[in-house]
Order: C-alpha cells, then sequence, then structure tokens
C-alpha cells in the first residue's frame, strides 16, 4: 500500500477518538478502594518489611498478637488475652479457631517461629533491634506463647503488632515467600506488579468478621504532584501522607474530598555532630537553634502541615508530652550573643572566625524530599548573612546515611516515623551504646534515665523519666527536633467508613466500604 | 552481504563486554551503601559490614568482576536487595512496559513527523513551511518533563478526559484478544506518556525529512522524471520519496535509542512501571545488582538496535558500508 | 554521521551560502542577549539573588518583582539573570570538553586507521551503548553533586559524536593530493593533521557543538528535575524549573519562565547551528 500521509492522520484520529473514548469516564466500581502510595512495597515478608507501602499492605494480609488503636494502646487481634506474670515474663493467650489463607490453622508455633526467625541475625530484619530484649519464646500449647525478657521491657506490646507468619508456607516456600505472602489478615494476596499495584481480595473467612470491601488495589505513584491529581481526577479513592503542602492546600478545597490532619508519629530534626570541632561546643548548638526560624518555616515551607516542635516528646505520646519542655526558640540576638561567648569574631568581611579559622558549617539533608531541600537552602542563606560561611549538600539517602554512620557530617537534616513509643524515639538515638547514634552523644544521666525506662511499665515513672531526658536534650541539642510530622489522609467522600491512624495504619480497612 | 553481517553480530561481542565492565565499575563507584538500602536507618555499622561480607563487596576488585562475569554467563543476574526478586524477573516485567511506551512513540513521531515534514517540502518558503518549521524548532528546543507535567495538568486534572498516571492492559495483549475494552484503556494511558515522549522526535524527524527531500528534489532523476511528464505525486512518492527516506530511516533507527532513554523521565512523571523508572530509582537507592543488570540489558538492546540499523542501511544501499 | 555515498556524476551540488540566514542572524541574536545576561547581571536587575523574604513566597509578577518570587521568596528575574551564567558555563564547558576529547580521538582514528581506529571505535560504540541521561545520572552519583560533576558527566556523554563525525572526514581527506603532496616535502604527522586536516574537518564540528550546547543545557535541567543536577543555593535554571513543575499550578509564573529562558536559549543556539551549517556545510545532517 501506497504511503499515504492522509491514511496516517485518519488512522491517528481514530486511535485519539478511541482514546480519550466518549470523554465520560467510567464509574468506579463499588466494593473496591483504590489506594495511591509513594513507593513500591520492598517485601511483603512482615518480617523485613521497611517501607511505607509494604507496613500498609501487610498491615491487612497479615494480623499481630496486638493491633495498636488510635490512642496508641495496644488491643487484642491474634492474641485473645495476654498478662504479665511476672517483671520479664509475659504469656499470651491465641485467639481460637483462626485460620491462614490457605486454610491451615494458625497455632502458637507460627508465632513461636515469626519471633524466632525475626531475632535470626541472619534474616537482617531491620526491624530486629526492637526485640533483642527477647530471650526466650516457646509455645506452652497450641494456643499459649511464652515470652521471656533480659530485662522488663516496656514497650514489647508496641512492638507485638509485628505480623505473624504461617511458619508451613514460609518452609516451603523459601525466598518466594515475600512475594507470596499467607497470613491470617482482613485481605488476601492477589497479584503484585512490580512498580505499579498491588490487588488484594477480600478474607470472606476473617475471624473478626468478613470486610466490607471486595478488593484493594494499591497503586505506585512516586511523585507527590501526580498522584494528588490523580486522587483529583478520580483515578485513586485514597491518598496519605507523604503529600506536597501545596496539594494538601488544594485538595482541602476540593467538594469530593475530604482531608484529614492529625499530628502524626514523625518528627523532621536537624542532627548535629557532637564531637565536630565547631559544634563540640553547646553554645555554638544553641546559637544554630536560635538563629532557626521555626514559626516561618512551619507556616510558609510546610504550611502549617506540620506543626512547631517544641522538644523531642511527641504530642502523640499522651500522659508524657508536655509543652513546657522547651528547645532554644528564635532570638537573633541571644544567638549572636552566644557565638562571640563562644569566641567567634566577625571579621572584616563580616564572617565569624576563631583563631584564624573560618565557623564554616555544611547542612546536609537528601534529595528526595523537596520540602527538607527548600529548609536546608533557607537555613544556609540565613546563617551566611549571619556571619557563618555556610554551604548545602544535598545527597541522595544511602549517600547520606552512608556519612551518618562515618560521622562524616556536621549538621543534617533528618526525620524520624513511626515513633509509637518514647523508647523508640530515644534510646537508640541518644543512648551512648545506641545504634542509631551517629551524633556520638555521650551523656551518663541520659544512658540511665533510657535504661530505666525500658524497663519501667508504670506510667507515671515513665512520664517523668522521659521528660527529664527530654530537658537535658532541649539544653544539650544534639537534636533540634524542627517540626511535628503531620499525618494527613485525603479520601474521596464516597468511601464511607475510613478512621486515620495517626500510626499511619489502615487496620480500619477491614470496615471500610465503597457503595 | 552475509561476511558483513558475520562481521556486525562478532564486534557486538566486545562492545557488551566491555558495557558490562564499566556498568560493573560504575556500581563499584557509587557512594552509599546496599545494605543501607535494604535496613534503611535502622541500620549499625556491624550489620553494614556483614552485609558487604554477605554481597562478596569485601573482596578484591578484580576477583569480583571476574565471578560477576561467571555469573552473568550462566544467567545469573543477582537478585535485588530492596525487592529481594531476581533482578532478571524484575528486568523482564519492566522492559515490556518500557518497549511498549518507546514504540509507541516512535510510531506516533514517524506518523506525524514524516508527513508534516513532506508537507512543508512540498510548501517550501511558504507561510505552511515557515509555521511547521517553527514549531518544529520549538519542539525540539522544549525539556521532556516540563511538557509532560503540562499535558497531566490540561488532559487529566483540568479536562478529565484522559488518566493521569500508570499503564493499562498491556497494548500487545489487548490487540491479540481483541478485546476493545482493554484495548481503549490500554490507549487511554498510552496517549499522554506516548506524545510527550515522541514530541522532540517528531519535531526532529520533521526537520530531517523536509531537509532530504528538499536534497533529493534537486536531484537530476528528479528532473528528468518531470521533464519526462510524470504526475508531481507520483514524482514526489515514487523517485524522491523513496530516496530521501534513506537518511530519515537511519535517524528513525537512532531515535528508538534516545526514546529508550527519554522514556526514563517520562515514566518517572506517568508513573509508568517501565525499566527506566527502575533504574533510576535503583540507582537513587544503591541497588547495585538492579542497576548493574539494567544497564547491561540496555546497553545490548542499544548494541542490537544500532548495529541493526546499520545493517538495514547496507541492505537497502549496498554503496553504502558504514564502518 | 556522514554519508560515504559516491555522488552522481550530475548531481548540483547544494553552494554553501554566502551570508548566514536570517534564522541564523535571530538565533545569534538571542544568545548575544542571554551573553549579555550572564556577562553583566547588574544591568538587568538590582535585587539578591540569593536573598529573599520567605512569607513573600511564590508570589505571582508584581511592579515589585518583575517575574515573580520563587519557592523561598528570592526574586526570580534575578535568579535567571543569575542562573544564565551558569547554564551558560555548563553548556559552553561540557561541549568544549566533548569536542576537546572527541576531536582528538576522532583524528587519531581517522589518520592513523588499523589498529588505533578500531580501538577507538570499539570504546566509541561502548559509550553509545548506554542510554544518555541514565549513563550522565550513574555518573553525577558517582561524583557526587556539583557542576564539576554534571560538566564531567555531561561530556562523558556527549563526545561521542564529534568523535565519529571527525574520523570519518579524516578518512576522506587523508587520500587527498594535499596530504600526500605535504608528507613528500617532510611535514609530520601532527603538522599535517593540526595544520591541514583540522582546517577541513571542522565545519561539522563547529556545526554539532553549536547545537550540542543547546541539548547541554536541556540536559542539565533534566538531571535537576531528577535531583542530580548543580545543587542549591546555586541559582540554576534546571533546580528552577524542577521546583517550578512542583509548584505549577500555584505558582506558573515558576515553571513558566524558567522554561522560556531555558527554551530560548536552546533555540538560539539551534538557529544558529542551522544557519553556520547553511553557510560552511549545507550537506551535513546531524543527529
Amino acid at each position: 500500500m501506497r504511503f499515504r500521509s492522509s491514511h496516517l492522520v485518519l488512522g491517528l484520529i481514530t486511535v485519539l477518538t478511541m482514546a480519550t473514548g466518549g470523554s465520560v469516564r467510567a464509574a468506579p466500581a463499588s466494593g473496591v478502594l483504590r489506594i495511591g502510595m509513594d513507593v513500591d512495597a520492598g517485601t511483603l515478608d512482615p518480617r523485613l518489611a521497611n517501607d511505607t507501602t509494604a507496613r500498609r499492605v501487610i498491615e491487612q494480609i497479615y494480623d499481630g498478637l496486638v493491633e495498636l488503636d488510635p490512642q496508641l494502646q495496644p488491643r487484642a487481634a491474634l492474641a485473645e488475652s495476654w498478662s504479665q506474670v511476672s517483671p520479664t515474663v509475659w504469656v499470651f493467650t491465641l485467639r481460637k479457631n483462626v485460620r491462614f489463607h490457605d486454610g491451615t490453622p494458625l497455632t502458637a508455633a507460627d508465632v513461636v517461629f515469626t519471633y524466632t526467625t525475626l531475632l535470626d541475625p541472619n534474616l537482617r530484619a531491620p526491624l530486629r533491634s526492637l526485640y533483642i530484649p527477647i530471650t526466650k519464646i516457646e509455645a506452652v500449647d497450641d494456643a499459649t506463647v511464652r515470652i521471656t525478657l533480659s530485662a522488663p521491657y516496656a514497650p514489647l506490646l508496641k512492638y507485638a503488632d509485628m505480623g505473624i507468619v504461617s511458619r508451613k508456607s514460609v518452609e516451603q516456600m523459601g525466598a518466594d515467600y515475600a512475594t507470596h505472602p499467607v497470613g491470617t489478615g482482613p485481605y488476601k494476596f492477589v497479584s503484585w506488579q512490580r512498580n505499579s499495584s498491588i490487588t488484594l481480595e477480600a478474607n470472606a473467612g476473617y475471624w473478626k468478621g468478613a470486610p466490607r470491601l471486595s478488593q484493594v488495589v494499591f497503586s505506585i505513584i512516586p511523585d507527590n504532584t501526580t498522584r494528588a491529581a490523580a486522587l483529583e481526577a478520580g483515578d485513586v479513592d485514597l491518598i496519605h501522607s507523604p503529600l506536597s503542602p501545596q496539594d494538601v492546600t488544594r485538595l482541602k478545597t476540593v467538594p469530593r474530598i475530604s482531608v484529614t490532619e492529625m499530628t502524626g508519629l514523625g518528627l523532621t530534626y536537624l542532627n548535629m555532630n557532637t564531637v565536630d570541632p565547631i559544634l563540640r561546643d553547646v553554645r555554638v548548638r544553641r546559637a544554630l537553634a536560635s538563629l532557626i526560624p521555626q514559626q516561618t518555616i512551619v507556616k510558609h515551607i510546610y504550611r502549617e502541615m506540620d506543626r512547631p516542635a517544641t522538644s523531642i516528646l511527641l504530642p502523640a505520646w499522651s500522659g508524657i508530652f508536655t509543652g513546657d519542655i522547651a528547645q532554644p526558640t528564635h532570638d537573633i540576638t541571644r544567638a549572636k550573643a552566644l557565638l562571640a561567648e563562644a569566641g567567634w569574631r566577625a571579621t572584616d568581611d563580616g564572617t565569624l572566625s576563631k583563631d584564624g579559622q573560618k565557623l564554616s558549617l555544611v547542612i546536609r539533608t537528601h534529595s528526595e524530599d523537596p520540602n527538607r531541600i527548600q529548609v536546608v537552602e533557607l537555613l544556609v542563606s540565613i546563617l551566611r548573612s549571619s556571619g557563618i560561611d555556610a554551604r548545602a549538600e544535598i545527597t541522595e539517602f544511602p549517600a547520606l546515611t552512608q556519612a551518618l554512620l562515618a560521622g562524616n557530617y556536621q549538621v543534617a537534616l533528618l526525620g524520624w516515623l513511626g515513633l509509637v513509643d518514647p523508647d523508640r524515639g530515644m534510646f537508640n538515638q541518644f543512648n551512648s551504646k545506641g545504634s542509631q547514634n551517629w551524633e556520638k552523644y555521650n551523656n551518663a544521666q541520659v544512658d540511665a534515665l533510657l535504661n530505666e525506662g525500658r524497663q519501667q511499665s508504670n506510667p507515671g515513672d515513665r512520664a517523668r523519666i522521659y521528660r527529664e531526658v527530654a530537658r537535658i536534650i532541649a539544653a544539650d541539642l544534639p537534636y533540634y527536633v524542627l517540626t511535628y510530622q503531620g499525618y494527613i489522609v485525603a479520601v474521596q467522600r464516597r468511601v464511607v467508613g475510613f478512621v486515620p491512624n495517626p500510626t499511619g495504619n489502615f487496620r480500619a480497612l477491614w470496615n471500610t466500604s465503597v457503595p | 552481504m552475509g561476511r558483513y553481517l558475520v562481521r556486525r553480530l562478532l564486534l557486538l561481542v566486545p562492545v557488551v563486554l566491555g558495557a558490562a565492565t564499566i556498568a560493573f565499575a560504575l556500581v563499584l563507584l557509587l557512594p552509599g551503601d546496599p545494605a543501607i538500602a535494604l535496613l534503611g536507618q535502622e541500620v549499625s555499622g556491624a550489620e553494614l559490614v556483614r552485609f558487604r561480607h554477605l554481597l562478596g563487596l569485601d573482596r578484591p576488585v578484580p576477583v569480583q568482576l571476574g565471578l560477576y562475569f561467571l555469573r552473568i554467563a550462566r544467567g545469573d543476574f543477582g537478585t535485588s536487595v530492596t525487592l529481594h526478586t531476581p533482578v532478571l524477573g524484575l528486568i523482564s516485567s519492566t522492559l515490556p512496559a518500557t518497549l511498549e511506551l518507546a514504540v509507541t512513540s516512535l510510531v506516533l513521531a514517524v506518523g506525524c513527523g514524516i508527513p508534516l515534514g513532506v508537507y512543508a517540502a512540498r510548501r517550501r518558503g511558504r507561510f505552511p513551511d515557515t509555521l511547521a518549521m517553527l514549531v518544529a524548532q520549538l519542539g525540539v528546543s522544549v525539556p521532556v518533563f516540563w511538557l509532560g507535567v503540562l499535558l497531566i495538568l490540561l488532559f487529566a486534572v483540568k479536562l478529565n478526559w484522559l488518566p493521569s498516571f500508570g499503564r493499562g492492559v498491556p497494548l500487545i495483549a489487548a490487540i491479540v484478544t481483541g478485546n476493545l475494552a482493554g484495548l481503549t484503556d490500554s490507549l487511554r494511558h498510552l496517549l499522554l506518556p506516548a506524545v510527550t515522549l515522541a514530541f522532540f522526535n517528531l519535531a526532529l524527524l520533521s526537520r530531517v525529512t523536509r531537509w532530504a527531500l528538499l536534497e533529493v528534489l534537486e536531484e537530476d532523476y528528479v528532473r528528468t522524471a518531470r521533464a519526462k511528464g510524470q504526475r508531481e505525486r507520483i514524482v514526489l512518492t515514487h523517485h524522491a520519496l523513496r530516496n530521501a527516506l534513506l537518511p530519515v530511516v537511519t535517524i528513525v533507527g537512532l531515535q528508538f535509542g534516545s526514546a529508550l532513554g527519554g522514556a526514563v523521565v517520562t515514566e518517572t512523571i506517568y508513573g509508568w512501571p517501565g525499566m527506566g523508572r527502575l533504574v533510576v530509582q535503583a540507582i537513587g537507592q544503591r541497588d547495585f545488582p538492579v542497576v548493574q543488570g539494567a544497564i547491561l540489558v540496555l546497553a545490548l538492546l542499544f548494541s542490537l538496535v544500532n548495529g541493526g540499523v546499520d545493517l538495514l542501511y547496507a541492505f537497502i544501499d549496498p554503496r553504502i558500508r558504514y564502518d | 554521521m556522514r554519508l560515504l555515498t559516491r555522488g552522481s556524476a550530475t548531481t548540483k551540488s547544494i553552494a554553501p551560502r554566502r551570508r548566514l540566514t536570517v534564522s541564523g542572524w535571530v538565533g545569534a541574536g538571542l544568545l548575544g542577549i542571554i551573553l549579555l545576561v550572564a556577562s553583566a547581571p547588574r544591568l538587568f536587575t538590582r535585587a539578591d539573588p540569593q536573598g529573599g523574604d520567605i512569607t513573600a513566597r511564590l508570589a505571582p509578577p508584581s511592579p515589585g518583582h518583575a517575574l515573580g518570587t520563587d519557592h523561598l521568596g528570592r526574586d526570580l528575574l534575578a535568579r535567571l539573570v543569575y542562573g544564565a551564567r551558569s547554564s551558560l558555563l555548563v553548556a559552553v564547558t561540557s561541549v568544549g570538553g566533548a569536542v576537546g576529547v572527541g576531536v582528538t580521538l576522532g583524528l587519531a582514528a581517522g589518520f592513523y586507521g588499523r589498529g588505533i581506529d578500531t580501538t577507538i571505535m570499539r570504546v566509541v560504540d561502548v559509550f553509545l551503548a548506554f542510554p544518555g541521561i541514565l549513563l550522565a545520572l550513574a555518573l553525577v552519583a558517582v561524583f557526587g553533586a556539583g557542576v564539576g560533576s554534571v560538566i564531567a558527566a555531561l561530556i562523558l556523554v556527549s563526545w561521542t559524536q564529534y568523535a565519529r563525525v571527525v574520523r570519518a572526514a579524516t578518512l576522506a581527506e587523508k587520500g587527498r593530493e594535499y596530504v600526500a603532496a605535504a608528507r613528500t616535502i617532510g611535514a609530520g604527522d601532527l603538522h599535517i593533521v593540526v595544520r591541514h586536516i583540522l582546517p577541513n574537518v571542522s565545519s561539522p564540528v563547529v556545526i554539532l557543538a553549536t547545537l550540542g550546547m543547546g541539548s547541554a543545557v536541556v540536559a542539565e535541567s533534566t538531571l535537576s528535575f531528577l535531583g542530580m543536577g548543580v545543587p542549591p543555593p546555586a541559582p540554576s535554571w534546571g533546580w528552577t524549573l524542577a521546583f517550578g513543575t512542583r509548584y505549577l499550578r500555584d505558582a506558573p509564573h515558576i515553571a513558566t519562565f524558567s522554561g522560556l529562558a531555558i527554551m530560548a536559549t536552546v533555540l538560539g543556539f539551534n538557529l544558529l547551528g542551522d544557519g553556520i551549517r547553511d553557510l560552511l556545510d549545507p550537506r551535513f545532517r546531524p543527529q
């Protein structure tokens, strides 16, 4: 056939007409919930999961011994009841007649298997360090599990929401288990298109009763703006943090969409290397903190999606949090005085120096978060106008983490997520032997307090202990906490019954419906 | 011809080996540790050391390189550090998506670019020509990602005609099964990304076609054909176009290569689950096995395409031996 | 890539023009303006590109800010004016470097032939086996963020086109009479290559280089979009456009104006490159 341009044009028109198909978008199916996530899950094995999407999907496929309610209190899940028979021994009684998705019954052996393998260094479970105090776990009988600890461990229940895996399936499938999960949860795994979508369907035999949705589809849309646009266009029904502040502001104005904001379990902070020659002096750290326009940053860069932080205590830790403990606030005069007191004098061109050395600071953060990049840009320009030779260094997360591990940094803007318990937010970070104490903070009093807090179950004592730690941290400033991260969920109004949880978990999907 | 074919194929081998070595070296030089990608911020110094040992990263470099080649020869591309699946599986599930996008965009570019170029050539010097070439000039000047975001905002959000992200039913599957609904879904997801990717090539092709055609129209045999009284349309298509298409064909072949590369940005914007996006994420997360495997596969593909273009060229005109 | 065809004996050749085309002049004019902006920024703006009032961020154009403000409240016109320097620097140095490497290797390959030629061409093939943007991305990741890294990466990604073109042209020139003549009077290899061959193969290089600078500007902005370009707080067009696309709905002016700046520059290089091609060597067609 001859090459005729008119044929091509005709063909193109046909294609375009089909593609824009009568312009009316098909109404979404009822009973199906489509969720937009920012990253692809790494694995669907709950013991190995290390990203938010994996956790959200795993929450549907698996149950833990307990689950955490919106007030972060544990409530019964696979464990019907539990008791602490001695300071270091806990006994959990399992629910009867629970089955895995492949029909096999749940027994204590599965629980023992889950935790034993979790603690095995060869499995390389990312959260292993949270479970180290467990020295022994055994099945007393098919429905009873006994956990023995090396020392009293208050946060144990908070971490007992770890999904329980099917021992038989894991032993049968080996590494394939990570992509063909078998759990006891409200939704069953159907399929996983890498970097595209994960599909789940209802588990009619769920122990709590059949879930109200027939299908849940997680779509992976990495770009924040595109994800928000997808929600607006009706391509997905639900999205949550991380979100761009300007998208949140706009979504609030869309009538079809309901936006819920609450304070989450994360914080954004400046990590200051306490063994760096310049930052070793606590006055310099306090001066730095006093130069940070916290309110402005929260208002303009985060558009009040997050809240200004006062200390290392999270508002979500009810009973422990108090706003009375506060870090240095924005005060330029005090900053200048502190720097002068520390011996930094202004030279002719305005830069500060001491003993012939300039006050040089490199502020690092990771390139994946545009808000943090803006904060660092702003800080650098503020510091420069105060005479500090400041510079930004933006790298990808792995390169930044490597620098942190090596202690090869001065100041880094970072965050923590999922801080369900003060121990989670303080122990590894500030204990001199803590595995995430990159800033090499070393304070014997804090060490003692943190060890005590770990073992102390009495709420009153815990409050006292952690407040004291927070007070010391607010004075010593190995961390300057910038914001308490907000947790935001934006959902189409036609979705009924979704209750957001500040931990970010989606356990509420069991009771959600899309008419 | 046969000898040329064999020679060309043989030349592929050192090229691919060289590319594989570079891929290996690049990954080795990347600052950052795969253990961090795996274990996140919770990682400790001891875990890191243990993990490096497990991955064989503490062996001397030549040993690592040798082992790497041995594994590749066996077809073992390793396992992704962050996604816990075999790299080959990841590649085989994402490559079709990228190919679908690249090929569709190429079809669009060729289907619109060449006719546009012909049109402009026929109206040389007059207003339509100037306008078309101006648009084409703009087309090769606009950054791809800007165009992509604009298109999403206009067509997906403001007008709500097309989906804003993701891939629909795989196109080949939809065509083969004759499923009309599936085909519509497939095309609707494909349209915006394909247009974004095609834009630059479309503009380029129209310019090249116009130039090539004008060149050829000056040739003697065209004048002869005209003198013999042939109809202008026959002159154009039978004589001129066929010869003008020669350089155009080369460019189209090379554009396939550039489409594969350009897919990287387009896939990121549209959430298209292809290999470009996979590699960019893998680089960011220091997922070494994925980066190495994907770059190797892409290099192989590229070399094959380039070699294919050369062969096609030699086939079309035996006088030409691009060497 | 130069077509090595034996031309028809009666082909009417297209004579090179004597003067630059109108569009070539337009391109030169555009570039002239941008060059002026880069070298004398104070002529165009008094604002400070580094300082800004964050409470006035993302503001649309107004009497105080001719093009509005960016995401940190800095004057957008100032950011773009001072960014011109950075973009042009990246474009010129990366192309300059690529030309240096490519021309040298191309001359060597074409002139000496055989072993050297095969080796160099295989190296070219290896480099060409990688999708450009991915290689650039990986290289910037390896070198670490910074202007130098971006330039080095762009050089490594783009030198091959110059090598190929120069090699083909050198092969053609090598057999010419003046080369044989030069040899008979005892001229050394280096002398022949530099004084005789190089000037005759330079036209395609000039054309490619001009067009290449436009591509370099776009490449830098693409790398910034992927998070790997010239890092802040330097006023880079790429970063501004990258951030601008995130705020496209609330503050479209950022992406619009920075995109226009990039487009104008690339357009300038393209028009000038086409004009130079018509001037020097109309048969040449770059890829």
